[in-house]
């Protein structure tokens, strides 16, 4: 006899999980259905922070429910579930935020696009490209004023918009988020301009198109 | 040594990750679980780590927030994802199938006459047959798509990934990631075989762990058979090709 559904509801995230791989198909579903019902909510609200779209929100969600699915049988419960499902919702979202900032049709006028990696550059370049952008992390904590810093990586790194940035840091000035964008940038292009010039020995600007 | 913009500058900036904590290390159970030690040590780098000050918002906002959602927008979740669960890449037992289709019978058919020629071909030669190259790529027939390289520890960074080809797949959908789930390089390709282009070879550290997983699909754009995640780390004494 299959557990009846209250006896399921009250099993652990890791249970449901060791039930999921391991039970029949009917239990399986079941078992999916409450561990779902239990992190569903929490992605889609999640992910609604970078979409600020219900419609596309659910649809990260369900792909990162998907990619669950397609892993649940890799997890070695190691970690808590939910731990393991926000590293995955973290991907999925930061993979789309970067898709759509890499497309022209949404981004910032003022947004450079990036520069084609040049094919013949050595481990010796890219060891001293490390090297300098390392630097370039430690100076950015010292001269940028925090909450600039993290707008700057919340959208040039992860790829999240500026709206979806205001929402999630709560900023509350008029033009929210794009203020911090735009005073964090000319802060870097005073104090690391000429410096990144010099470093990387192009001839040009290192900021060109930042502007 | 090239030239770059200041997004990519930011983003060289945090590549490498070897002085934060994991992203997921913000979330609430995680840090109650620290030790007042480590708890102490992530306080302190993040109060000077822009990224994980912003990774500690992000993982926040994943304990605080939730979507309103109804208990049918929740079934029909499950209900899309067991249909997602494609029949034909699940083994059935012989007995399961005691009723063969038409189109079974044809194809058995077919092998037959085929083997037959086959077998009165190689009687018919007079010389000893000599021995065919081994095949380096095998046709799978199981469900699984099996990973032959790069897998495991490895000297230097991959120029090229490998499986066996997988019976009635038309392409094959490669994902490449880091240990952290980051996707590093998605790709379709018709062959078993795939050379790793150079800048993602570019992205390969050593002493890091990927992991990478290939779909087969059929002609109707069908997932036919899935491969489980190998690792592969390039060792660490060896650099970036």
């Amino acid at each position: 006899m299959e557990p009846t559904n209250s006896l399921l509801e009250s099993l652990s995230d890791e249970e449901l999980v060791q039930r999921i791989c391991h039970a029949t198909p009917r239990e399986a579903s079941e078992c999916r259905e409450i561990l779902f019902s239990r992190y569903y909510p929490k992605v889609a609200g999640w992910t609604m922070k970078w979409t600020r779209n219900r419609d596309e929100a659910l649809e990260i969600a369900q792909e990162v429910f998907l990619r669950v699915q397609e892993k649940l049988s890799t997890f070695r419960a190691n970690s808590r579930f939910s731990t393991w499902l926000y590293t995955v919702t973290r991907s999925v979202a930061i993979n789309r935020g970067k898709a759509a900032a890499r497309r022209p049709a949404v981004s910032l006028e003022h947004e450079a696009m990036r520069e084609p990696k040049d094919p013949g550059r050595g481990a010796d370049d890219l060891a001293a490209e490390k090297q300098i952008a390392r630097k370039f992390r430690a100076a950015m904590a010292r001269d940028l004023e925090p909450l600039e810093a993290k707008v700057l990586y919340l959208h040039h790194v992860d790829g999240m918009t500026l709206p979806a940035i205001t929402d999630l840091l709560r900023l509350d000035n008029k033009s929210g988020a794009k203020a911090f964008i735009v005073s964090g940038k000319r802060k870097l292009k005073r104090h690391f301009g000429k410096w990144l010039r010099v470093q990387t020995s192009a001839g040009s600007s290192a900021l060109e198109g930042s502007q | 040594m090239s030239r770059k913009t200041l997004q990519a500058w930011l983003e060289a900036a945090y590549d490498d990750q070897a002085e934060c904590p994991p992203p997921e290390v913000w979330l609430e159970a995680e840090l109650e679980a620290l030790s007042p030690q480590a708890r102490q040590q992530v306080d302190s780098h993040v109060a000077s780590c822009p990224r994980c000050a912003a990774e500690r918002e992000l993982a926040q906002s994943f304990d605080r927030d939730e979507m309103d959602l109804s208990q049918r927008e929740i079934r029909d979740l499950v209900r899309k994802l067991d249909e997602l669960e494609s029949p034909q890449i699940i083994e059935f037992p012989p007995e399961a199938s005691t009723v063969r289709p038409a189109w079974m019978m044809r194809l058995a058919v077919a092998a037959t006459v085929v083997l037959a020629v086959g077998l009165a071909f190689q009687l018919s030669r007079r010389q000893p047959p000599t021995l065919p190259d081994a095949p380096q790529i095998e046709a799978t027939r199981s469900s699984t798509v099996d990973l032959l390289q790069p897998i495991g520890d490895i000297e230097v960074a991959p120029e090229e990934m490998q499986w066996n080809r997988f019976e009635g797949a038309d392409s094959y959908q490669l994902v490449l990631s880091r240990v952290d789930r980051a996707t590093l390089w998605e790709t379709t390709t018709a062959d078993a075989i795939i050379e790793v282009p150079s800048e993602i070879q570019a992205k390969f550290s050593p002493g890091v762990t990927y992991t990478w997983r290939v779909e087969a699909v059929d002609s109707d754009g069908a997932v036919v058979g899935r491969s489980s995640s190998r690792q592969f780390a390039i060792a660490p004494e060896s650099g970036n090709s």
